[in-house]
């Protein structure tokens, strides 16, 4: 499950604890509900679904993941469970592309 | 986290008429002088920096997402950086189309790299200095495209290098695409020289010639290109996304439909709404966009050779005054395909007499990938 393989990854913390933000290189647009995420360091392009859109759009910087699933989750009509699964699996491809990083409590 | 693919959403915006990609041709002005330039300078003011750094907020505004920085040569633009850095500040994707040779500065080189460009597309005219500063049309300037790819390359930089076959590189491809190769890059060759944008069709004059094309389409199949993929014309719902995808703006600040249809639309210092232009009625964006609807059943159809052909109504309209016509550099293009077609499989070769070969078309009807830009 990707919530559990991003959970204590990299700081021994839950993964809804954790903060992201976006990458200041990244570039992103919305087609409706669906979104483009683009990379350029990476050549790299991914679409979102509209859940996804919608949590790459609050990757503040300051938001923790739990925060943003909880608010996705009322958007949508669905269980932050859930939402946090997504977040978790997207997140995780996101660090790998560099279009998301971990906001540590030193920055 | 999507079943859709990047080809859907583009699709999306050509039905939504949403200007996805705009060209912005940031100056005339020019290091080097090719003599088939298809530039047209006039004696008007350009626009400033400050000037194009606003209109990328109408852009923005109007749905705009990839800026292409043109010319010219883009970076002869006094306020290149700034400009650039505007796109990049607005979290647009940046591309440059760049004849290199400033980038032969370390300092420019590493400046240009830290703006993250998504691609960077630079012209490479031959695989020697004699050939490319010929086509140039300014010695040294080969020498300083190589300094420029080795620190593009060490900096880690994504480059397309383009080639316009030409008479005068047409012997020399495998070499281009072998320098290409040793620094890491690909190297895509334009099969289509075109007329000036304001007509002058003596560009033309030094298309490659047509047993030669024949030769390089057959070369390309059998060493593994993606085929010849003749278009399913009478399915076509319209040739090109000229006036509804993409849009082109000149130094001083014309809009136009796309790059090769130099009608004008508006003056962007001129519009606060770019999105109300572009969606609402607008004589010349309704025309453009009626024209590329009909042409697959109205021309297209009509020969056996266009379904392999570059078809451009602009340079149709360039050509003969008419945007439906046939236009003998596209009928040329389409036959040479046809021709390798006919030779990969075995058959009988059958090139028809035409008038001679002046050229082809300026690529918005894409041969290899959709959306090609020159
Ligand atoms: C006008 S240039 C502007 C960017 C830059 N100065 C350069 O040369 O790459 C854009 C591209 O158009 C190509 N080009 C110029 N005139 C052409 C013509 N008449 N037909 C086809 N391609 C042409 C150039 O080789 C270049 O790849
Ligand atoms: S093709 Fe590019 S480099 Fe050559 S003269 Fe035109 S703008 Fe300049």
């Amino acid at each position: 499950m990707a919530g559990d393989l991003m959970n204590k990854a990299h700081t021994g913390r839950n993964i809804g604890e954790l903060v992201y933000r976006r990458h200041r290189d990244v570039s992103f647009t919305r087609f409706g509900e669906e979104g483009l995420i683009v990379v350029p360091r990476e050549s790299w392009q991914l679409v979102v679904n509209g859940v996804g859109a919608r949590v790459f759009e609050l990757l503040d910087g300051v938001r923790t993941i739990a925060e943003i699933a909880a608010q996705v989750a009322e958007e949508y009509d669905a269980s932050s469970r859930e939402i946090i699964n997504d977040v978790g699996e997207l997140l995780v491809e996101l660090s790998d592309r560099g279009a998301a990083q971990i906001v540590t409590s030193d920055q | 986290m999507s079943t859709v693919r990047v080809s859907d959403l583009i699709e999306r915006a050509y039905d939504e008429v949403r200007p996805l990609n705009a060209q912005l041709e940031l100056t005339y002005k020019c290091n080097l002088l090719c003599s088939f330039c298809y530039n047209a300078p006039k004696q008007l003011r350009e626009l400033s920096g400050e000037q194009w750094i606003a209109a990328l907020d109408k852009l923005q505004a109007a749905g705009v997402f990839t800026v292409t920085l043109t010319g010219g040569e883009p970076m002869c633009h006094r306020e290149y950086f700034d400009i650039a850095q505007a796109v990049r500040d607005r979290a647009l994707v940046l591309k440059t189309y760049t004849n290199g040779v400033l980038l032969a500065d370390r300092e420019t080189a590493e400046r240009y790299a830290a703006l993250a460009p998504f691609d960077t597309e630079i012209s490479l005219h031959g695989a020697d200095a004699a050939t490319h500063d010929r086509l140039t049309g300014i010695g040294g300037s080969f020498d300083k495209l190589l300094i420029a790819l080795g620190h593009l390359s060490d900096l880690g930089l994504k480059v397309t290098l383009k080639t316009p076959i030409t008479r005068l590189n047409q012997a020399q491809l495998r070499e281009i695409e072998q320098l290409g190769a040793r620094l890491g890059y690909r190297v895509t060759f334009d099969t289509n020289i075109t007329p000036t944008d304001d007509g002058d069709l003596s560009p033309l004059s030094l298309a490659a010639d047509r047993e030669f094309m024949v030769e390089f389409f057959v070369d390309q199949v059998r060493r593994g290109a993606r085929g010849l993929n003749p278009r399913p014309v009478t399915k076509m719902k319209q040739n090109c996304g000229t006036g509804r995808v993409g849009l082109t703006i000149d130094p001083y600040g014309q809009i136009f439909p796309c790059v090769a249809w130099r009608r004008p639309v508006a003056n962007i210092l001129d519009i606060d709404d770019l999105a109300a232009l572009w969606r609402g009625p607008n004589e010349t964006l309704d025309y453009v966009r009626k024209v590329a609807e009909e042409v697959p059943q109205t021309t297209l159809v009509k020969h056996e050779e266009a379904a392999f052909a570059s078809f451009c109504p602009a340079v149709a309209e360039k050509e003969t005054g008419d945007p439906y016509a046939f236009y003998e550099a596209a009928r040329v293009s389409g036959l040479t395909r046809l021709e390798a077609q006919r030779r990969l499989e075995g058959g009988k070769t059958a090139l028809r007499k035409s008038q001679g070969c002046r050229g082809k078309d300026t690529g918005c009807a894409l041969e290899d990938d959709g959306v090609k830009d020159r």
